[in-house]
């Protein structure tokens, strides 16, 4: 059975900047970021990686056990689903999409391997208030109440 | 894909067609005008782009162009044109939207999004802001003048701005500008972390000052900043550290529900400009020590301070404005200023990280 792989939620703007993930839910109004071995796994994950090769890249680049890089990667995985932040590719789309390839650059004129420390999801819910929007129509060029011809009919 | 919603059942099907929405706008502000007696004109540069102001009458005018008064110009041929009128004034509603279907439930937001018109409508007080971008033509609408609210006073036309500019290469930002003749900053920060009473304490001390709380930026050819309002918002507590500026409030009778809102243009010009290159992005912190001290922070910390704030309460946003904002991060160098109990070493203390910068 092939390995489940993930891709960046379609609603998140991420950018990767000075080794740290700075991630928006403008949805929800929630901002997170990432740093250090974080920063690899999203990386990876906007390379549609699976587990099992970020896990992999994960030790080429630290040093840790492999059981421990495998918890912590899952756990960072499920909460990144939890919090709605990345998808599981269908079977389809993973048959289309291009598996994590060449893994992580080392650091510049590291012969070593960092200590590998589980990554943290580090959250920000001060703003969700601010978010009110609800709902959001998709209107044509023309606008509303014209509907996008891509747009199926509702159900009243 | 379009959230399922009592709206998303009242569009047309594919074989009808109504009138462009953009028309229709247009019909109903030219009918607002006719009803109050003519169109007021006002003529800008905003971000290096020529913008008209048209107002059906002149009751919005105090209220929605005040803050933009610093930026006036005689400039003929508009890139972007914004017809505002009220329905209190005009006896002229807002054509139909989703939020007047059938079933939609009172109090909620609107946000309508395509590739060539964005709308949104909030409830409370009902305002209404409408761009049909490749036309550069603009629309906003409200039921009374006397409902705006302080913070759409002090920044009016935030969306509107906000979508224009950022096709135009200007990214909106939520954070205050000031700086000297050797280039400015960017004072970063969720609110409450000291950007406005930092940004007006410079004022006073007689930096320049180009914003407190929303202004446009770009990185193309090198980072600069464009001064949007003229307006300072300030609690309590920082009206009381900078009486000078107790004289220009215009809201004294509801400060005990509002920020002290303050224009800052006088006739004439003088106390804001209109932009500066930028040498820096500053984190202020209240801090409360002895000392008021700079420190570095990685472009991450930058980032952090600033995008969230700037992207998560306006309706739209997306991965292009946070590219824009994470390339200022990277482009200039990045502090906190540990704000002590002084406010004046602040201008000191920045004016002097400039120089160096």
């Amino acid at each position: 059975m092939p390995s489940e792989r993930y891709q960046v939620h379609p609603k998140i703007v991420s950018e990767i900047i000075d080794g740290e993930v700075i991630i928006l839910n403008l949805d929800r109004g929630r901002y997170y970021s990432l740093t250090v071995a974080g920063t690899d796994v999203w990386d990876a994950i906007g390379r549609a990686a699976s587990a099992e090769e970020i896990v992999d890249e994960l030790l080429g680049r630290y040093d840790g056990a492999r059981g421990e890089v495998e918890r912590a990667v899952h756990q960072l995985l499920d909460e990144l689903r939890r919090e709605e932040l990345i998808l599981s590719l269908s079977a389809g789309q993973a048959g289309l999409a291009t598996p994590g390839s060449g893994g992580f650059a080392p650091p510049p004129g590291a012969g070593e391997k960092v200590p590998f420390q589980p990554p943290v999801l580090q959250a920000y819910t001060d703003m969700e208030d601010l978010l009110l929007l609800d709902p959001i129509h998709e209107v044509d060029e023309s606008g509303w109440p014209n509907r996008p011809p891509d747009q199926p009919a509702s159900s009243p | 894909m379009a959230q399922s919603s009592p709206g998303s059942a009242c569009l047309l099907p594919v074989s009808q067609t109504a009138p462009p929405w953009a028309d229709r706008m247009e019909e109903a502000f030219d009918h607002a005008a006719r009803s109050a007696g003519g169109v007021v004109e006002h003529r800008y540069r905003i971000g290096g782009y020529p913008v008209h102001l048209r107002f059906a009458g002149p009751a919005l005018v105090p209220q929605l162009a005040s803050a933009l008064s610093h930026l006036a110009t005689s400039d003929a041929e508009p890139s972007l044109t914004i017809s505002a009128w009220d329905g209190a004034s005009t006896g002229t509603s807002v054509p139909p939207g989703p939020w007047n279907d059938p079933g939609v439930q009172p109090g909620q937001t609107h946000l309508c999004a395509g590739e060539r018109i964005r709308a949104v409508f909030y409830p409370d007080p009902p305002l209404m802001s409408f761009l049909d971008e490749p036309a550069g033509r603009a629309f906003f609408w409200t039921t009374d003048p006397a409902s705006i609210p302080f913070y759409e006073s002090g920044s009016p036309f935030r969306p509107i701005f906000n979508w224009w500019m950022s096709a135009h290469g200007r990214q909106f930002a939520h954070a205050a500008a000031i700086g000297t003749s050797a280039g400015g900053a960017l004072l970063v920060g969720r609110g409450g972390s000291g950007k406005s009473t930092t940004a007006l304490a410079c004022l006073e001390a007689g930096l320049m000052y180009a914003g407190d709380d929303h202004c446009l930026v770009s990185a193309d050819p090198s980072p600069h900043v464009y001064s949007l309002y003229s307006s300072g918002k300030l609690n309590p507590d920082s009206l009381a550290r900078l009486p000078r500026l107790r004289a220009a409030v215009t809201n004294v009778g509801r400060l005990d529900s509002e920020k002290a809102l303050v224009f800052l243009a006088a006739p004439g010009g003088g106390l804001v400009v209109t932009g500066f290159p930028l040498r820096a992005i500053i984190l202020p912190q209240v801090h409360g020590g002895a000392e008021t001290e700079v420190v570095p922070v990685s472009p991450a910390a930058a980032l952090l301070a600033l995008a969230p704030s700037t992207m998560l309460p306006l309706p739209r946003s997306d991965a292009k404005g946070l590219n824009a904002l994470a390339t200022l991060t990277r482009q200039l160098p990045c502090y906190r200023i540990r704000l002590g109990a002084c406010l004046e070493d602040a201008p000191r203390v920045i004016a002097r990280l400039l120089s160096e910068s």
